[in-house]
Formats: structure tokens, C-alpha cells, sequence
């Protein structure tokens, strides 16, 4: 088994080529280009008001792309402030799907499988686990330059059923490399 | 996301009542938090590995870094420099961790700690390879030689074949 991990590599290269001259980020991630840089947000939903920030940033020698968020709920009626924190890694598939995995500071663990729907958009839908909810993330690029989030929760059992969670509109600090 | 989605998902793990008290799920890796340096021999030839380990996402999580860098030599011409990342979980469902690992050659490896460790070592079974031909199977062992040393031996097998040692590290913490 001769440098079997280098021919695994190369089996992997073959079909990540393609990609133009001078890109970050491997052919199934370049749809999400849109997303690289740095975002300020402010929205809201079931857990309240918040505002936050998040990066998307190519990682792993361009071979992912790293979402870093946070969000800070202010104190409301008896609830104290709080803060939630994520960290998401985008990756291909060698046939270019995306898929993505999500880790949050309340200690969830979200496996996405991700689509384009059109230029500057995203869709990120959880795999179908019995009797757990089924959640849904999107993302749109607007003509102002203005990006639109929303988190959707379907309930156990109903996995098509999804219903608003969270929704948001970030705009950009910072372009992404 | 807070309280009531926390509250559907810690509904799919277990409760443990007063009579049985938790326990740390992190004790097992605990000695991992640090930086550490390596010396890797293995099908890749020698280098030399960086690696972190540290808590993120308010510890609910234990992150590694990993840089290695393997100069040009007979075993490999080129040299290269391999990174990847890995988050570890604690899995309530299951009460195990599970590695899942992120390799810059475009691999995502999905590991679970089996109950059989050896006395002294910890291993981790792959459970999925993604973007790996279908029928490879891998195995990340760490044998623990004191707090601040530690050896990891990655194996692969394909066809249902034997494990084959790809390559053993053997790190020295640096700092804690």
C-alpha cells in the first residue's frame, strides 16, 4: 500500500479541477463565493432580538469554507442576555455537492446537504433523523448587496413541515479573500 | 438557537438521574488540550507535525489543528505540507466521541471511539469516508505514554482487508 493516502488524494484532485484561474475555493464551493467576507447582521425570531456577525472564509489550503457566527441576545423581560456561538464547515463532495457541518455552543451538531437554487443563493437542509426536528438554512444575496438568512424548523415526523425560526439581513464589512 | 430547540434535541439523549451521576465525557481526551509537536514516519516518509487541541463553542466542543510537513525525500519526492482539522463531539445518543475530521485533500472522516480501547490507548473506528473510494475503512489510535507524550497510529484497509499502518506520530506537548 505504497503512499496509499497520496493516491487517494490524487483520486480526489481529479475531480476538484476545473476551477478558474486564481480561485480560493474548490469547483463545488464556488457557487458560494458570494458569501466570503465579513457580514454584520441584526434580526430576530422565536429566541428574540439579536445582533451578531459572522465570516466565511476559505480554509484547509482553500479546500473548505469556515462560517464563524455569533449572535447577542439583549436581556428581556426575566430573561438575562445571552450568546450563541457557531462555527459551520462547508465542504464538496467529489460529484460537487455541498454539504456542511454545523457545531453551535449549546452543543447541537447539524449534518446539511446543500444547494443553489440560483446565483447568489443557498439552501442547507438536515438529513431526516427519526423522531428529531429537520432544520433548514438559506441564504439570499440581494440586488443592494444586502444578504438575507433564515433558519426553518420542521417538527419530528413532519420533515417537509418547516416553519420559521430565525430570520436575519447582514450586510458586508469586509470582501472575502 | 436557544432554549426551546436545546430542549428537542436534548430529548433524543439521556438524562442521568441521581443515582447515577454523570460523568466528564471529555475526561478520556482531556490530556489532548495544548499545543504539542510530532515526528512522523509512515507511506508519506519523515515530517515533522504542529498540532492544537483546544475547547471551542464554550467547551461544548474539542478542536484540533494540524499542520505536517514532509520535506522532499526518496518516499516522497516533493515533500508536502498536509493539513487538516477535527472537531470532536460527545455523542449523548450513543455516549461515545465522535472524531470527525477535515482533510485539505478534500477527505471528511467520521470516526466513533470504541468501548474495546486498550488499557493506556484510545481508538477511533471510522464510520464514514467521504470522497474516499466506498470499501476503505481507517483507524486513529493514541496511545497515551504520559501527560505530555503521546503516540497516534493512523492505519487504513481497503475490501475488508487488514489495517495497514499509514503513519505513527509521536507528539511532545509544548505548551499546555
Amino acid at each position: 500500500m505504497q503512499n496509499i493516502w497520496i493516491f487517494l488524494a490524487v483520486c480526489a484532485a481529479a475531480v476538484s479541477t476545473g476551477s478558474p484561474a486564481g480561485a480560493a475555493v474548490p469547483k463545488g464551493l464556488e457557487p458560494l463565493r458570494f458569501l466570503l467576507g465579513d457580514w454584520q447582521a441584526d434580526g430576530g425570531g422565536k429566541p428574540g432580538e439579536a445582533s451578531g456577525g459572522f465570516t466565511f472564509a476559505p480554509s484547509l489550503q482553500d479546500r473548505v469554507i469556515v462560517r464563524t457566527n455569533y449572535a447577542e441576545y439583549p436581556a428581556a423581560g426575566d430573561k438575562p442576555s445571552s450568546r450563541h456561538d457557531d462555527l459551520m464547515v462547508l465542504y464538496a463532495t467529489e460529484s460537487g455537492e455541498v454539504r456542511a457541518d454545523y457545531y453551535d455552543s449549546e452543543g447541537h451538531v447539524i449534518h446539511y446537504a446543500g444547494s443553489t437554487p440560483s446565483v447568489g443563493e443557498l439552501t442547507l437542509v438536515s438529513e431526516v433523523v427519526r423522531g428529531a426536528p429537520r432544520f433548514r438554512l438559506s441564504y439570499k444575496l440581494g440586488a443592494d448587496g444586502k444578504l438575507d438568512g433564515r433558519f426553518e424548523v420542521a417538527p419530528p415526523g413532519q420533515p417537509d413541515s418547516f416553519a420559521p425560526y430565525l430570520a436575519w439581513t447582514a450586510r458586508r464589512q469586509n470582501p472575502g479573500t | 438557537m436557544s432554549l426551546a430547540l436545546s430542549v428537542c434535541l436534548l430529548l433524543q439523549g439521556s438524562v442521568p438521574g441521581p443515582s447515577n451521576p454523570p460523568e466528564n465525557p471529555w475526561s478520556a481526551v482531556q490530556f489532548m488540550v495544548g499545543e504539542w509537536t510530532g515526528e512522523s514516519d509512515g507511506q508519506p516518509g519523515k515530517g515533522t507535525v504542529k498540532r492544537t487541541y483546544r475547547f471551542v463553542l464554550g467547551g461544548k466542543f474539542l478542536h484540533e489543528q494540524n499542520v505536517s510537513t514532509y520535506p522532499p525525500q526518496p518516499k516522497n519526492e516533493k515533500g508536502e505540507v498536509h493539513e487538516h482539522w477535527s472537531l470532536l463531539s460527545h455523542d449523548r445518543a450513543r455516549h461515545t466521541l465522535v472524531l470527525r475530521q477535515f482533510h485539505q485533500e478534500g477527505f471528511v472522516n467520521q470516526y466513533a471511539m470504541t468501548a474495546e480501547s486498550p488499557a493506556g490507548a484510545l481508538v477511533f473506528e471510522s464510520e464514514a469516508l467521504e470522497n474516499v473510494h466506498p470499501g476503505w475503512k481507517a483507524r486513529e489510535t493514541y496511545e497515551v505514554v504520559s501527560p505530555d507524550e503521546f503516540v497516534e497510529t493512523f492505519e487504513l484497509a481497503s475490501g475488508g482487508g487488514a489495517y495497514e499502518v499509514y503513519s505513527k506520530t509521536r507528539f511532545k506537548r509544548l505548551r499546555p
